[in-house]
C-alpha cells in the first residue's frame, strides 16, 4: 500500500535509531518504528535509551522537516503469573516513553504517533511476530505484521494529506431499526432490548458518538415522513433524536437526487458524504450515479454494524476541537438559512433581517489550530490555496511584517465560529500583499467576504498602507472567487507582478467596495 | 513439475522485486545478480513464497534459499 503512495522509498539500517535520527535529510515523510523488545534491558539502560531517542527526536522536529510518523510497539512477552502482583519495571518504562512521545506530539504538529499496540493486539501477537525471521534476518515481524504496519502508515499519511468525511447519511428501515415502519407499524419494528434489536440501537449509539466528534447525521429514506418521525418521537427504544439530525430527506424520490440536494443545502462536496444503507440495490445505484460518495459495503449481519461504524477510517481524525462539537447547530442553521433565502426575493433586505454580526480580530495563539484547519481544508473560497500547517502558521504569526486576521460570525440562526482567514504581508512602498484570503464555504451567501475584505482595507488604511496587492490563482474548485472579484470591481494589473504567476490585482486601501455600515441590520 | 513451479516463482519474484519485465535465464539467477535482490528483498520474497504456497521454511532452509534453483528444489520437495 505504501509503495503505491510514495514515489521513492528508502530504508535506514536496522537497529541504528540514534544515527538514523541524526542523519535525516530532506524527505517528504519520515517513518521510524521502535520495538520495546529492542530497548529492553535493566531499568537504567532502558531509561537512558529512551531519553536519547526523545532528545534526538526533538532535535529533528525542531528542524521542521515535514511529517514524522513514529511507530511504537511496547509488546513484551510476560507471564500471567509474573503480572499477578505488580507491574514489571520494563512495562512502566515503556508506558513512560509513550507518555513522553505524546507530549512531543502535542508540541510538534509534524509528529504523529503510530501506536502499534492496538492493531497488533487486535490480530494477536503470535501472528504479528515471527521469531524465526528475527534469528534469520533481525526482522521481528511476520508477513501479517508487515501488512499491519503498512496499513497503519497508509491510514495516517492519508489523513495528513486528505480531509475526513463530514456527513453520515443513514437509511431508516432495516438500518436504524429492523423491519419496515410503513408495513410493520410502530410496535412491530425491531429495536432495543435484546438480540438484533440491540444491535440496531447500538448502531444508533455509535452514530451519536460520531455526531459528538463533529460528524453530521442525515437521513435519506424512502418512506412517509410522518411515519419516520413517529418512530423518533414515540418508540421508547429509539436512541437518536430528531434534533440530532442535520438534514432529512424522507420521500419517494431517487436517493441520489436527495443526496445532490443535501450537498447543496449543506454546501459540502459529495466526497464528504458517507452513505449507509442496508439495501444493496440502493447502494449500487448511488455508486453508479454519484461515484464521489463513499458508499459503505454494509455487512448483511447487523451485529457487525456498531463496530464497523466505530472503526470507519473515513471519519477518523487527529484532533477533536471545540468548534467541531458546534457543527450540528451550525449546519442546521445553514440548512434553514438556505431554505429561507430561496423563499426571499431581495437578498439585501433578507441579510438585514438575520441580524448577522461578523467580527474581525488579529490571530492569537489560541486560534492557531483553527486557522490551520481553515488553511488546510478550504477549497472553494480561497484566493491562492496556500496550505499552511500549524508550525508554518506560528512562523507567519511571529513575523513582524505580517498581520493575520481571523473572522467569526453569528446571526439569528446560530454562532458559526471562526470562518475566515487572511494573511497580509507588508511589502515595500506602503504596500501590502494578501498572501491568504479564504472563507469557509458553509458561510457563503451572506456577503461576509465583502465585509471582511473591506474591514482589512480600512485597517491597512489606518496603518498608512496605500495599496493592497491581491493574487487569484484559479483552479478547478475556486471559481467562486472570480464572481467575488467582479462584485468588488477590483482592477486587474495588466503587466506582470514580480514573483506572482496568478491573476494579480491591486486595490487602494481607501477604496469602499461596500458600505460596511449598510450591509447588515 | 519443476517448470510449472519455476513459472509461478518468477511471477512472484517479479512482483516482489518491483520489476517491469521477465528476466533472461531466470532459473540461473542468484541473490545479488540484480540490484533489487538484496537481503531485505530476499526476506520479503521468501515470506511471499511461504504465503503463496502455504508452506514454512525452517531457518536452515532459509539460509540456503539465495538462488532460484535452490528455491525451486526446496519448494517442489515441500509441495510434493
Amino acid at each position: 500500500m505504501i509503495s503505491s503512495i510514495a514515489s521513492k522509498l528508502s530504508f535506514a539500517e536496522y537497529g541504528k535509531i540514534i544515527p538514523t535520527l541524526e542523519n535525516i535529510n530532506d524527505y517528504d515523510v519520515n517513518v521510524l518504528i521502535v520495538f520495546h523488545q529492542d530497548i529492553q534491558n535493566n531499568k537504567s539502560v532502558e531509561n537512558k535509551r529512551y531519553a536519547a531517542i526523545i532528545s534526538q527526536l526533538q532535535e529533528v522536529l525542531k528542524k521542521n522537516k515535514g511529517p514524522f510518523i513514529f511507530g511504537y510497539s511496547s509488546y513484551l512477552n510476560n507471564q500471567v503469573t509474573r503480572l499477578a502482583k505488580n507491574i514489571p519495571s520494563s512495562i512502566s518504562s515503556a508506558q513512560n516513553f509513550k507518555n513522553k512521545l505524546y507530549s512531543l506530539a502535542t508540541k510538534y504538529p509534524d509528529l504523529h504517533i503510530m501506536d502499534l499496540d492496538s492493531p497488533f493486539s487486535e490480530l494477536g501477537y503470535s501472528k504479528i511476530f515471527d521469531i524465526r525471521n528475527w534469528y534469520f534476518s533481525h526482522m521481528r515481524l511476520s508477513l501479517i505484521g508487515l501488512n499491519v504496519i503498512d496499513n497503519a502508515i497508509a491510514l495516517i499519511l492519508h489523513r495528513i494529506y486528505n480531509p475526513h468525511a463530514k456527513v453520515l447519511v443513514l437509511d431508516c428501515d432495516n438500518t436504524l431499526w429492523g423491519g419496515i415502519i410503513g408495513e410493520d407499524g410502530l410496535s412491530n419494528i425491531i429495536l432495543g432490548s435484546d438480540g438484533i434489536g440491540k444491535a440496531h440501537s447500538d448502531f444508533q449509539t455509535s452514530a451519536i458518538k460520531l455526531l459528538k466528534s463533529g460528524v453530521l447525521l442525515s437521513l435519506c429514506s424512502k418512506n412517509n415522513e410522518k411515519d419516520v418521525w413517529d418512530v423518533f418521537k414515540n418508540h421508547p427504544q429509539m436512541v437518536l433524536k430528531k434534533n440530532q439530525i442535520t438534514n432529512a430527506k424522507i420521500n419517494w424520490n431517487e436517493k441520489y437526487l436527495n443526496l445532490i440536494e443535501m450537498g447543496r443545502e449543506l454546501s459540502l462536496g459529495l466526497d464528504s458524504f458517507v452513505f449507509w444503507d442496508d439495501d444493496p440495490v440502493e447502494r449500487a445505484k448511488i455508486k453508479n450515479k454519484l461515484p464521489e460518495i463513499n458508499v459503505i459495503d454494509v455487512p448483511s449481519d447487523v451485529t457487525l454494524w456498531p463496530k464497523k461504524l466505530d472503526e470507519l477510517n473515513l471519519f477518523a481524525k487527529f484532533y477533536i476541537q471545540s468548534d467541531d462539537r458546534k457543527k450540528l447547530t451550525q449546519y442546521k442553521s445553514k440548512v434553514k438559512f438556505e431554505r429561507k433565502k430561496r423563499l426571499s426575493n431581495d437578498i439585501q433586505s433578507f441579510l438585514k433581517t438575520i441580524k448577522l454580526k461578523p467580527q474581525i480580530k488579529l490571530l492569537d495563539k489560541t486560534s492557531v489550530a483553527r486557522a490551520t484547519q481553515l488553511s488546510q481544508k478550504t477549497n472553494q473560497f480561497n484566493f491562492r490555496t496556500q496550505r499552511y500547517n500549524e508550525s508554518q502558521i506560528i512562523g507567519l504569526l511571529n513575523k513582524k511584517n505580517n498581520n493575520i486576521y481571523i473572522c467569526s460570525a453569528k446571526d439569528i440562526f446560530g454562532d458559526y465560529g471562526q470562518i475566515a482567514l487572511a494573511v497580509v504581508k507588508k511589502i515595500e512602498n506602503q504596500q501590502a500583499f494578501l498572501d491568504t484570503f479564504l472563507m469557509s464555504c458553509r458561510i457563503l451567501g451572506r456577503d461576509i467576504e465583502l465585509w471582511f475584505l473591506q474591514s482589512i482595507l480600512d485597517k491597512l488604511n489606518n496603518q498608512s498602507i496605500e495599496k493592497l496587492v491581491i493574487e487569484y490563482i484559479p483552479n478547478a474548485q475556486n471559481i467562486v472567487i472570480s464572481d467575488f472579484i467582479k462584485k468588488c470591481k477590483i482592477k486587474k494589473i495588466v503587466s506582470t507582478y514580480k514573483g506572482l504567476n496568478g491573476k494579480v490585482f491591486e486595490i487602494n486601501t481607501n477604496t469602499k467596495i461596500t458600505k460596511i455600515e449598510n450591509l447588515y441590520g | 513439475m519443476v517448470d510449472v513451479i519455476n513459472k509461478k516463482i518468477e511471477k512472484i519474484f517479479i512482483d516482489v522485486m518491483g520489476l517491469s519485465e521477465e528476466l533472461k535465464n531466470f532459473s540461473d539467477l542468484k541473490m545479488g545478480d540484480i540490484e533489487q535482490w538484496d537481503s531485505l528483498a530476499n526476506m520479503n520474497f521468501l515470506m511471499e513464497l511461504e504465503n503463496k504456497y502455504n508452506i514454512r521454511f525452517s531457518i536452515d532452509e532459509m539460509s540456503q534459499l539465495s538462488s532460484i534453483s535452490n528455491i525451486t528444489k526446496t519448494i517442489s520437495k515441500k509441495t510434493d
